[in-house]
């Protein structure tokens, strides 16, 4: 079943250079998808398309098999939640206000009891409860992606969209977001996530939709990671390596 | 580990802390004035008994000068707040939009040419008519709010965008001014400045009703809106995927931010660095909640507002000073300490 589909979706900014051709694909629910590509292919786009915050010129979205276009505002926020590239808080933001905010699609006047509950226990769901009142500047950058997910899951959505979410991280943060999406799926939440890193992706992900210059290459399990899918997609070669049961792709030879 | 509930109990104590502060400068700030009189006096007065000359003195004078402290103070402050949410930059102010530019122009086009009008047709009494140069300053204050909300609307509501059109404006009307200046003869001049200095010894019990008025639902309004205007502290692209119509919100937010403080500028002329300073110290003090931040706004402008006049008419007494001289001697090294010390505090 999925979770999301899209046919037809062609978008572009400024309507002489489509960032978006005719994409036909679907996000499989309760599993992670990785949406992979080189910089500029559409990556990003496709995500604000799915999160209805641009508006694409042609085609159609449907979200838990009912248009996009259908949802009221409030209702779409209840169900999708989205995580943006890095957080852009001009003023500081504690944790715990920041992750509250993922209970705006629930309240209408002020939040209640239940919604600080709630919040408790997104926070909790992440690990940060000794951390309810830090400012978000003074968390690491794997703390601050976990609050960011907090304040998505606060949103109790059916389906998560990342943006980027290990981007300006180190190798050990990488790691710790990509545990925790798969812990978010385990919950029966739908994810995709636009990802850098091939190994990441493979590692981690269920699902792939491979982007390259506003169009799908390829999209499906594990199996489209191929070397051939690969090396159209960076154009760059990538070798496929096997130890261990373990696989993984390296970009400079084997040597 | 402080635990929220302890934060809240903390920031509701100084705000109770400075409503009682606000509370005990009232009283100092009506008995204060060339007629010397008692706090028993004032409060017979104020609960309408006692001699009718004191009445009119506390009534007709010093209670409408107190209340537009306290409601220009608000009003600015919270204008402040407001825009530097919604346009997501520090320096965000109604003076930054261009609004107290524009406001000025208005005050100065009525003053130069309604008096030469008024002297030309021999209708001395719209010389210099306080009303008409308010309503001439809330008109052009009003049309420069409507102009840079419909430029954001055409730009998508970025928030440099605004700030760049508010530059623009103010270089304008900034020049408009001066030109006006320089064409008017002495008397016209004299007029202009002293509108320009802003002064609460403007104030009258009608315009304080007027203003009122305006701040109430603005108020109102804002807090009612606390919850979406804090979203937008994400981002745009998170606040719309929380539910909010954020190009919305921003456009109300400026119309209604830009209103109250036209109202103000129009009645009591420029009180500079109010909208800019005050949400600083607010966040500073109380912490960056919205909620807490407006109500704690509103609440600091007052009080510092209301502080500066009692300086402003005691600092040189019996000469009383207008009160934006004092704000802008206050306020523009305090601001200059915030640029170099951006990373607020918390308690």
């Amino acid at each position: 079943m999925s979770a999301i589909t899209f046919q037809n979706l062609s978008f572009d900014y400024r309507r002489h250079q489509k960032v978006l051709r005719q994409l036909n694909g679907e996000v499989p629910a309760q599993k992670l998808t990785a949406i992979l590509g080189p910089n500029g292919c559409g990556k990003s786009t496709l995500i604000k398309c799915l999160m209805r915050l641009h508006q694409p010129q042609q085609g159609n979205i449907r979200l838990m098999d009912r248009a996009l276009g259908d949802y009221a505002h409030k209702e779409l926020a209840r169900t999708l939640a989205y995580v943006a590239q890095s957080s852009q808080a001009i003023f500081p933001m504690d944790v715990y206000s920041t992750v509250m905010l993922g209970r705006k699609p629930h309240v209408s006047w002020r939040p209640g009891r239940a919604d600080h509950q709630k919040v408790r226990t997104a926070i909790a769901d992440m690990g940060l409860t000794d951390k309810m009142l830090t400012l978000l500047g003074e968390l690491s950058g794997g703390e601050q992606q976990r609050v960011q997910v907090a304040r998505a899951l606060a949103q109790e959505p059916a389906v998560l969209l990342l943006d980027e979410p290990t981007a300006n991280l180190d190798l050990k943060y990488q790691k710790e977001v990509m545990q925790l999406l798969r812990r978010v799926v385990e919950q029966g939440i739908t994810v995709a996530a636009v990802l850098h890193d091939v190994n990441l992706a493979l590692r981690y992900a269920d699902h792939f939709i491979l982007m390259k210059q506003g169009a799908i290459l390829a999209q499906g399990g594990p199996a489209v990671l191929t070397e051939k899918n690969l090396a159209l997609l960076y154009e760059t070669p990538l070798t496929r390596l096997t130890k261990d049961g373990s696989t993984w792709f390296q970009a400079w030879g084997t040597g | 580990m402080q635990k929220p509930r302890q934060q809240k109990r903390k920031q509701h104590l100084l705000l109770l802390l400075i409503l009682v502060l606000l509370l005990l400068l009232i009283l100092p700030a009506l008995a204060l004035g060339s007629s010397d009189l008692g706090l028993r006096e004032i409060v017979a007065a104020l609960i309408n008994g006692g001699d009718a000359g004191v009445q009119q003195i506390v009534l007709g004078i010093r209670l409408p000068r107190v209340l537009a402290a306290l409601m220009a103070g608000a009003a600015l402050s919270i204008s402040g707040a407001v825009i530097q949410t919604v346009i997501r930059n520090p320096l965000g102010s109604p003076y930054t939009l261009g609004l107290s530019a524009a406001s000025m122009f208005g005050a100065a086009l009525a003053i130069v040419m309604l008096g030469h009008w008024a002297r030309q047709a021999q209708l001395g009494m719209l010389a210099n008519n306080p009303w008409l140069i308010s309503a001439s300053a809330f008109l052009f204050g009003l049309l420069c709010a409507l102009f840079i909300t419909g430029i954001a609307r055409w730009r998508g509501a970025s928030p440099e965008t605004l700030i760049m059109a508010g530059i623009i404006i103010s270089a304008l009307f900034g020049s408009a001014t001066s030109l006006l200046q320089y064409l008017s003869d002495d008397v016209e001049l004299a007029a202009i400045v002293s509108w320009m200095f802003g002064d609460l010894g403007k104030a009258t019990p009608q315009n304080v009703r007027i203003m009122a008025l305006a701040l109430l639902p603005a108020l109102l309004w804002f807090l009612a809106n606390t919850f979406p205007l804090s979203t937008l502290h994400a981002g745009d692209e998170v606040a719309a995927s929380l539910g909010v119509r954020v190009n919305r919100l921003r456009m109300l937010s400026v119309v209604v931010a830009s209103l109250i403080t036209a109202v103000t500028v129009a009645f009591f002329g420029v009180i500079a660095f109010v909208g800019l300073i005050i949400p600083h110290i607010t966040r500073r003090l109380l912490g960056f909640g919205e909620g807490v931040v407006l109500t704690g706004s509103a609440l600091l402008g007052a009080l510092f507002l209301l502080a500066s006049d009692l300086l402003a008419r005691t600092l040189v007494a019996p000469v009383v000073l207008p009160v934006g001289i004092i704000t802008s001697f206050v306020g523009a090294p305090f601001f200059l300490y915030l640029l170099f010390h951006r990373l607020p505090k918390r308690p």
